[in-house]
């Protein structure tokens, strides 16, 4: 048995020692995941409410995924009921349909180097939920369809788009 | 030149396009420059994409969120959660764990029936039978270690009369406990001070012993 997996267990039986190790192992990713999600600005405080939620869940985990896998899915679905959330209170206040991410500052640098991350945070939603899903994440179209509840069609024409745009943004 | 087929270029990338829609995009690539340039753009994102790497928050953030961990309802015990992770089993496989009780009854009255008149003829010692109630301190004594022993001397004796299936799936449910009481002796081993495991290496040993039980108390009443 791992040490990982171990600290799981412990975890599980209320050890907060061990489950600080797991938060030590995992938050990078989990935090990586955030900023290109809902951006930098926010990710610290989604990224804790990602291990909150993971603590106060951990009797669901059921073992047979890998606890990495499994944490990751916590983080998604934290994710993208904060930006739906967000969309919603958009929808509700804004008198524009242009998403908030289009109206960001584009970035001054025009050179091929421009941070890459930043130009995420510019893609318009259901772009950036599926190319952060899909080319950075590795998930598939149809799982991504299933968190998004979109049709395999939307998100396969939403990742191109999401290429394109990045693509101004980063040869421009 | 045919359309430009631009809207095409990332399901090619990602090789999702049928053969026909393949070679029509690639029949267009030998002879247009600008969707040549646009491919290598995009294959370029999605490398760089991939390429991106994780790091750490600048600021400590498990100072935060250990303050909110007394957020969590209730700590389920670890032999609870072993249970949630008890293997699945097929429709199947449930039907033949009910068989398994039921031939270990006829059995079981068979043996005891044959037992009376044959004497001591190397049949199931009724010793194999786990106590009726074992107490924390019987558990963590060798007493434990025996009933364990017999009964899989039991069923061991029995297998052979017993469909395979029925007895891979009562052995999968041991094997389930085995585990977690393997990692928390594990765990008691790199942290003799955790009293908590103390606690669950007890339940979790009852738990052994309450499955043995239910399987040898049929055999007990059906004597």
């Amino acid at each position: 048995m791992t040490g990982s997996t171990k600290d799981v267990w412990l975890a599980a039986d209320g050890d907060a020692r061990a489950f600080e190790r797991l938060y030590h192992d995992h938050v990078p990713r989990v935090h990586g995941l955030a900023r290109r999600m809902v951006g930098p600005e926010e990710a610290d405080e989604l990224t804790q409410d990602v291990f909150v939620l993971a603590w106060k869940k951990l009797d669901t985990f059921r073992g047979d995924a890998a606890f990495s896998t499994w944490l990751h899915r916590v983080a998604v679905n934290v994710m993208l009921g904060y930006r739906k959330t967000k969309s919603r209170e958009r929808e509700r206040y804004a008198a524009t349909d242009e998403p908030v991410e289009r109206v960001q500052v584009r970035p001054a640098s025009t050179e091929i180097g421009v941070d890459m991350e930043t130009a995420i945070e510019t893609l318009p939603g259901k772009a950036r939920e599926v190319f952060v899903l899909h080319d950075i994440e590795g998930y598939k179209h149809d799982e991504i369809a299933d968190l998004l509840h979109i049709a395999v069609g939307t998100s396969k024409s939403q990742l191109h788009r999401a290429r394109m745009l990045l693509r101004e943004q980063l040869t421009a | 030149m045919s359309e430009h087929p631009t809207e095409r270029l990332s399901a090619y990338i990602d090789g999702e396009l049928t053969a026909d829609e393949r070679t029509s995009v690639e029949q267009h690539l030998e002879t247009c420059a600008d969707c040549q340039g646009v491919l290598a753009d995009l294959r370029g994102i999605v490398v760089r994409a991939r390429s991106l790497e994780d790091r750490p928050p600048e600021s400590d953030l498990w100072t935060g969120i250990e303050a909110r961990l007394d957020e969590r309802p209730e700590v389920v015990p670890l032999e609870t959660h072993r249970a949630r992770r008890r293997p699945s089993f097929t429709m199947p496989q449930m039907a033949a764990a009910a068989v398994a009780l039921i031939v270990l009854s006829v059995s079981a009255t068979w043996w005891a029936r044959s037992g009376a008149e044959r004497g001591t003829d190397g049949g199931p010692p009724v010793a194999a039978v786990p106590p009726d109630t074992a107490t924390p301190t019987q558990l963590a004594s060798l007493d434990y270690d025996t009933a364990v022993a017999d009964f899989e001397e039991l069923l061991t004796m029995y297998s052979d009369r017993l469909d395979p299936q029925t007895v891979a799936t009562v052995e999968a449910n041991l094997m389930v406990i085995d585990e977690a009481i393997d990692e928390i002796v594990e765990a008691l081993e790199a942290d003799p001070e955790r009293s908590q495991l103390y606690d669950s290496l007890t339940s979790a040993r009852q738990r052994k012993l309450d499955v043995m039980r239910q399987t040898t108390s049929i055999i007990r009443t059906s004597i």
